[in-house]
């Protein structure tokens, strides 16, 4: 991965009761190294965000692209054709989530891939895998018998910024409000 | 933590990633569409009193034209995959079909006029020059040398009958450089319906200017007389053009401020900060209000001519300076701030890169040169006595100040 440009980050949000429309929000270097400790807030509270590509149904980098370099496969990932992006761009000014930018070296569009080389050999993806609490986990939404359907009924599920209409597919359970 | 940064920016957010060739590209072409809109208000709408910049406005159109690709060839990444946006052009893509918006009026619309109104003259030069010179005309007459009194009525039948078709095209060249920008959901900066009515007027404000600060530059060079109906009537739509685009832009800004959506408080602090010198200062005060108040004393005051050229140049100057201010702080502008509306980022400019300060002057000149060319090849004006017969077509009748 390239210096300074993130397939997926972790924002830690500091949010208390007088400062619930404009959180302190950090992610240092994408969160690589960890987060600088902090005491205990009394009127407030700490948590972590995880942020990546939504893989949106409705994509608008999809939407946008001049070529159709960005694509939405077969089974639902927004990808990107490496030999075909021109640099334009206008993908990344597209996204309302910020997960894509111009690869420094290869100098075409970048986000994530949903592991798409892992998925499709039946893995999971890297990040989910690598979280040590199981907060992050791969679903399939086509698949009737997933376990993703029975969790959507039964919690408060939200995604980001849903009034952009994008049908995104990253769900967070018991998102707060702050959260931008 | 990455210097230029305030607040919170999403990660990948903190390079801009359209540069100010990206700035240039809308400038350019909203040049073009204003000098053309100039020229037809000649054409098609029968105001003489501009007659003198006819061809002038035209050619100024086609020399920006031919230099519009070429920042946002310096800009893509791969430049040599350009062209799969017209041999497989996703359609859902604003930035495709434009594509073919340029290639419509560049080769079906800008340059068929410009053809059919010299069409008289290029015939008279293949015959009457040498050289390499007589070669060229002569591949421009497209084979006719027919200059008999019905051809050139056909001529102008059919160049009235495009330029009525360009009025729209112009309009499409640049407002749907607006809807590029106007579309994008994600951008609160960007995204309006008004973008491209914004667009399309400030062009015609840039564009007029730019042609009437041509002809005054070109008629003192050829030390001739500049005619001053000709240079009051373009100020005078210069005026009516630049108050609808200042009560547009002013109503955006109104709209904004009362509604005060989510993106207000974050878009707010950027233009009292970040874009408080190249907007209020520069695109507001000095490239709107000034001129347009310069422009307005002209309209109701009883000036001498000398001081009415002299605020014309002025006022000219400080509009182009003010559109370009513009489109600044739209492309430039709309990254500034993050998306999370908790940050802010910083624009390095650099100086000798692809990308950079000195290719964008570069690219800015340019064009002058070629309009030069395209003046040397395509005389707009009745050449002094002494020289060729100037020409007759019943269209172009300048007459020699």
């Amino acid at each position: 991965m390239p210096d300074g440009f993130f397939r997926t980050w972790v924002e830690r949000y500091h949010v208390t009761d007088w400062n619930l429309e404009n959180p302190v929000v950090i992610s240092p270097d994408g969160a690589k190294e960890g987060f600088p400790s902090v005491a205990e807030d009394p009127d407030g509270k700490y948590f972590f965000v995880a942020k990546l590509c939504n893989h949106c149904a409705d994509s608008p980098c999809t939407q946008v692209c001049p070529v159709g370099a960005t694509f939405i496969s077969p089974d639902g990932v927004v990808l990107v054709d490496p030999k075909y992006c021109l640099g334009c761009a206008y993908c990344v000014q597209a996204c309302p989530y910020g997960c894509r930018y111009i690869h420094p070296e290869k100098k075409v569009a970048d986000k994530c891939t949903l592991c798409y080389h892992r998925i499709t050999k039946g893995l999971t993806t890297a990040c989910c895998e690598a979280c040590p609490t199981g907060a992050r986990q791969l679903a399939d939404l086509k698949n009737p018998k997933d376990p993703i359907h029975a969790f959507l009924k039964t919690h408060n599920v939200q995604i980001l910024k849903p009034q952009m209409a994008t049908g995104a597919k990253v769900f967070y359970n018991g998102l707060d409000g702050s959260v931008r | 933590m990455t210097t230029g940064v305030e607040g919170y920016m999403y990660p990948n957010e903190i390079t801009l990633y359209w540069s100010v060739l990206i700035v240039l590209y809308p400038y350019i072409t909203g040049l073009v569409a204003g000098a053309f809109i100039l020229a037809s208000l000649e054409r098609v709408f029968r105001v003489e009193a501009v007659k003198p910049t006819y061809r002038l406005a035209l050619l100024t159109a086609l020399a920006f034209l031919l230099v519009a690709p070429l920042p946002l060839q310096l800009h893509l990444e791969h430049p040599e995959r350009s062209l799969e946006m017209y041999f497989t052009p996703h359609r859902t893509s604003t930035m495709a079909m434009f594509g073919f918006v340029y290639l419509w009026y560049l080769m079906a619309v800008l340059t068929v006029e410009i053809w059919l109104d010299y069409r008289h003259d290029i015939v008279v030069m293949a015959q009457s020059s040498t050289g390499l010179k007589r070669w060229f005309y002569k591949v421009l007459t497209l084979g006719s040398n027919n200059i008999s009194p019905r051809a050139l009525a056909v001529d102008e039948r059919v160049g009235w009958i495009i330029t009525l078709i360009e009025i729209p095209s112009a309009f499409m060249l640049h407002g749907y450089v607006g809807f590029i920008f106007g579309s994008i959901k994600a951008n609160p900066w960007w995204s309006s319906p008004m973008m491209p009515v914004v667009f399309i007027f400030s062009a015609m404000v840039s564009g007029i200017a730019a042609v009437m600060l041509l002809y005054m530059l070109a008629t003192r060079l050829r030390n001739q007389k500049i005619d001053m109906l000709c240079v009051d009537t373009i100020a005078r739509y210069l005026f009516y053009m630049f108050v609808v685009d200042f009560s547009l832009e002013m109503l955006d800004l109104i709209h904004r401020i009362y509604e005060a959506d989510e993106s207000f408080r974050s878009l707010n602090f950027m233009v009292h900060t970040k874009l408080y010198l190249s907007q209020l200062v520069i695109q507001i005060l000095v490239g709107t209000l000034i001129p347009i108040g310069l422009l307005g004393l002209t309209q109701v005051l009883k000036l001498p001519a000398i001081a009415r050229k002299r605020i014309y140049v002025i006022a000219g100057c400080l509009t182009m300076m003010g559109i370009f201010a513009m489109r600044w702080n739209v492309v430039i502008g709309g990254q500034l701030f993050s998306k999370s509306f908790l940050g802010y980022t910083t624009y390095k400019i650099g100086l000798v890169s692809r990308e950079g300060l000195l290719m964008s002057v570069a690219l800015t000149i340019l064009p002058l040169f070629i309009l030069w060319a395209l003046v040397k090849l395509f005389p707009p004006w009745p050449k002094t006595e002494g020289a060729e017969v100037p020409s007759e077509t019943p269209h172009s009748s300048a007459a020699l100040v």
